[in-house]
């Protein structure tokens, strides 16, 4: 019988796959059928547990380390999952470097790690992955952002101004491979809880206020739209920022 | 689980037949409704031939009362609607000035008080279930602004922030309201309009980085994943369908 999934022998690269909304996504991606290319940078065991999990849903998996801020790094994990899988049909970044205070808490050049890995790194991403991409003449390209780079954050000042320029160079970069039919898009995250936000419940009571759908999100939350997006159904859909976020902010 | 059960205005033809014809694809059971019942009743056996389930109704978006009693004819005959896709819509194209007060009205009554007559309808019913989920057709006119199509743009962004609130005040009835915005969509509502517009498809296909017009699928593929149970934490927003022409 002809495999119908929708990621059917296509290879996808999920950045920080270890754990939490990366392995979410890279599971789903996994049960649509996709060859998965899980990267992480520093949770070894996590990744590997992960990955032993992908195996048993019968497709293919490869863990890959890198630091996707230092192109080089970059370039190797290409060259792996070349090697491993063949073409790489999609990425989705969702790999981040956060801190959370405000700017003059930070130490002098301290914002420049972040900026490193949450721009940098989606350019280091396209400019290593896309040129195949455009080559075949399809593919995705999808970064993950949070809704702070659309709407502020005081205590995510470094971030989501580098995020803000993902979703601009995003754009850019589908006006640029339009006519190569690969799509690129960034999906904007509310506050999803797994479990660590260290908050007593007033101030989460005072945090879900904010959210209309009366919750934080779950990691199971974000997979639907990436699995919307990795598919052909959404093959019009370029240069498109979408927010998942209970509702919390309604921009554009 | 029962089938669920969607209503879609305009469905007799354009994005509005696609929808119904996805939405059934995907075993809901569709309410087709329309101006037009002719139409109406070629979409239901368009899927009725392809093993979906759908009745066809009358449906004037813009006359409260034929809502309300296309809403009572779906649901005795379906039972209640989980789903509304506000779909109908019109425009003709001109520069503002040229315009006149009778084409205002028609504009607005279509596209942006139609969508709050059903709302008024099948809210209720939604509320009553607690759970909805609401799709709109906006258009990027209404995001970005469209020489030639003043009134409408305006109606259309009448239709994002309608759905923004909405978003709010149905949220805790586990009621989920987005938007879907088409680009320039290959439709008979754009081929009227390429009658009185030469050049205009050529003119946007250059610009749009796909090099092509939307076909109604695209559109409808956005619509049912805003509709499925995928999307439940997605609420207030407009998800763009445009083949990169505008990215806002
Ligand atoms: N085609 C495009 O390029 C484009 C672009 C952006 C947005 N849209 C929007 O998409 C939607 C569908 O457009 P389309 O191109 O399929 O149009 P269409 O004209 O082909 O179809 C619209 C349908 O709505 C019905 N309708 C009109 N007035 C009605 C009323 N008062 N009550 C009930 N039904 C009524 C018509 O009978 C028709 O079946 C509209 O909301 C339109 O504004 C279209």
């Amino acid at each position: 019988m002809e495999d119908s999934r929708t990621l059917s022998g296509k290879t996808i690269l999920v950045t920080g796959g270890a754990d939490r909304i990366g392995k979410a996504i890279a599971i789903s991606a996994a049960k649509n059928g996709a060859n998965i290319a899980l990267h992480y940078h520093r949770s070894k065991e996590e990744a590997l547990q992960t990955t032993q999990e992908i195996a048993t849903l019968g497709c293919r998996v490869l863990a890959i380390q890198g630091d996707i801020s230092d192109l080089e790094q970059v370039e190797r994990m290409r060259d792996k999952i070349q090697t491993e899988f063949g073409d790489l049909y999609g990425v989705v970044n969702n790999a981040g470097y956060v801190q959370m205070k405000p700017l003059f808490q930070y130490a002098k050049d301290e914002w420049k790690k972040e900026i490193d890995v949450c721009l940098n790194g989606v350019i280091n991403l396209a400019y290593t992955f896309i040129p195949h991409m455009k080559e075949k003449g399809e593919g995705k390209f999808i970064s993950i952002v949070g809704d702070s780079a659309r709407m502020g954050n005081r205590n995510l000042i470094i971030s989501a101004a580098a995020r803000n320029g993902v979703i601009s160079f995003i754009k850019s970069l589908a006006l640029e491979v339009g006519q190569n039919q690969v799509q690129c898009n960034t999906v904007s995250l509310g506050l999803i809880d797994q479990g660590d936000l260290g908050m007593n419940e007033e101030r989460m009571k005072k945090l879900i206020k904010n959210y209309p759908l009366n919750r934080l999100g779950r990691a199971d939350d974000i997979v639907g739209i990436i699995d919307f997006l990795l598919s052909g159904n959404a093959d019009w859909i370029t240069g498109q920022v979408i927010s998942v976020n209970g509702g919390s902010g309604m921009i554009g | 689980m029962s089938k669920q059960i969607a209503f879609v205005t305009g469905a007799g033809r354009g994005i509005g037949r696609q929808i119904a014809l996805t939405l059934a694809a995907k075993d809901m059971v569709v309410a087709v409704s329309d101006l037009n019942i002719g139409n109406a009743e070629e979409t239901v056996s368009l899927i009725n031939e392809s093993g979906g389930k759908a009745i066809s109704v009358y449906c004037d978006v813009t006359q409260l009362a034929s809502v309300e009693e296309a809403v009572q004819a779906a649901t005795s005959q379906l039972g209640s609607i989980d789903i509304l896709i506000n779909n109908a819509g019109w425009d003709k194209v001109e520069p503002f000035l040229k315009s006149e007060p009778d084409t205002w009205d028609r504009i607005i009554n279509i596209n942006l008080m139609g969508q709050i007559h059903t709302c008024k309808a099948i809210l209720p019913l939604m509320i009553e279930q607690g759970y909805g989920k609401i799709v709109n057709i906006a258009s990027d006119s209404g995001r970005v602004g469209s020489s030639g199509e003043a009134v409408y743009s305006a109606a259309k962004g009448g239709v994002i922030a309608f759905t923004k609130t909405l978003a709010r005040e149905m949220a805790r009835h586990k009621i989920n309201v987005n938007c879907v915005s088409p680009g320039p969509a290959d439709t008979p509502l754009f081929k009227e309009i390429g009658e009185y517009n030469a050049g205009i498809a050529e003119a946007l296909i250059k610009a749009i980085p796909f090099r092509r017009l939307a076909q109604p699928e695209d559109i409808a593929n956005a619509v049912a994943f805003l509709a499925s149970e995928e999307a439940n934490y997605i609420t207030g927003q407009t998800l763009s369908v445009n083949g990169g022409l505008q990215m806002v």
